[in-house]
């Protein structure tokens, strides 16, 4: 799922390891997210975008809202 | 502490106590024939095992999404294959009742066993109510 983990941590000073000991994940699960390679749970995708203070679909953009035929 | 740190200490637990575990299987089980106090030795060693899997469970709730799902993946496809490969193995160079084929066999039915009860668990833990 297309997301701007990247953008957001950047803008926030940190690199992987420091935001993924801040969230209490794993450096790997930071990376994955990133390159876009892994979808994390909804609980651990609402914690991401309340760490930024940004709506989730801010932080994970939603694909079939995009296309409007939402199936 | 760090949540990395506390990670990899918790990973060493659970190694550890698989590896004392180990030490104590070892030292108070013979190496051929039966436990001469098989009826108080077995529960005893089960009790090791708890304690195994609950150093295990300490790390578990440690791991992250991506770890967790890493490790079920690997242990259902990768763990199911090894296993049936090995039986396999053991059935043909040494017959389907070697000592060696019907103990992997027991083995292979325990996990069978203990998928269905913790699979059970899991279907009975997520009933909703349905309408």
């Amino acid at each position: 799922m297309k997301n701007c983990l990247r953008e957001l941590r950047k803008a926030q000073g940190l690199n992987q390891a420091e935001l993924a000991d801040r969230l209490e994940i794993s450096r790997q699960t930071i990376i994955a997210i990133e390159a876009d390679k892994y979808d994390p749970s909804l609980p651990m995708a609402y914690r991401m975008a309340a760490f930024f203070d940004v709506p989730v679909e801010t932080l994970f953009l939603n694909p079939w809202k995009a296309t409007g035929t939402g199936v | 502490m760090s949540h990395r740190t506390k990670y990899w200490m918790l990973c060493a637990l659970a190694f550890g106590a698989s590896a004392l575990a180990g030490v104590i299987i070892g030292k108070t089980v013979p190496a051929g024939g039966a436990s001469g106090n098989a009826a108080l030795l077995f529960p005893l060693l089960l009790g090791v095992c708890g304690l195994v899997m609950a150093a295990g469970w300490l790390w578990w709730r440690n791991t992250d999404d991506l770890q967790q799902q890493g490790q079920l993946i690997s242990w259902y496809w990768g763990g199911t294959f090894g296993a049936l490969a090995m039986l396999v193995y053991l059935a043909v160079f040494f017959g389907r009742h070697s000592d060696l084929s019907l103990g992997a066999t027991y083995l292979f039915f325990a996990q069978v066993g203990g998928f269905f009860i913790v699979w059970l668990v899991w279907r009975l833990r997520g009933r909703g109510q349905s309408e």
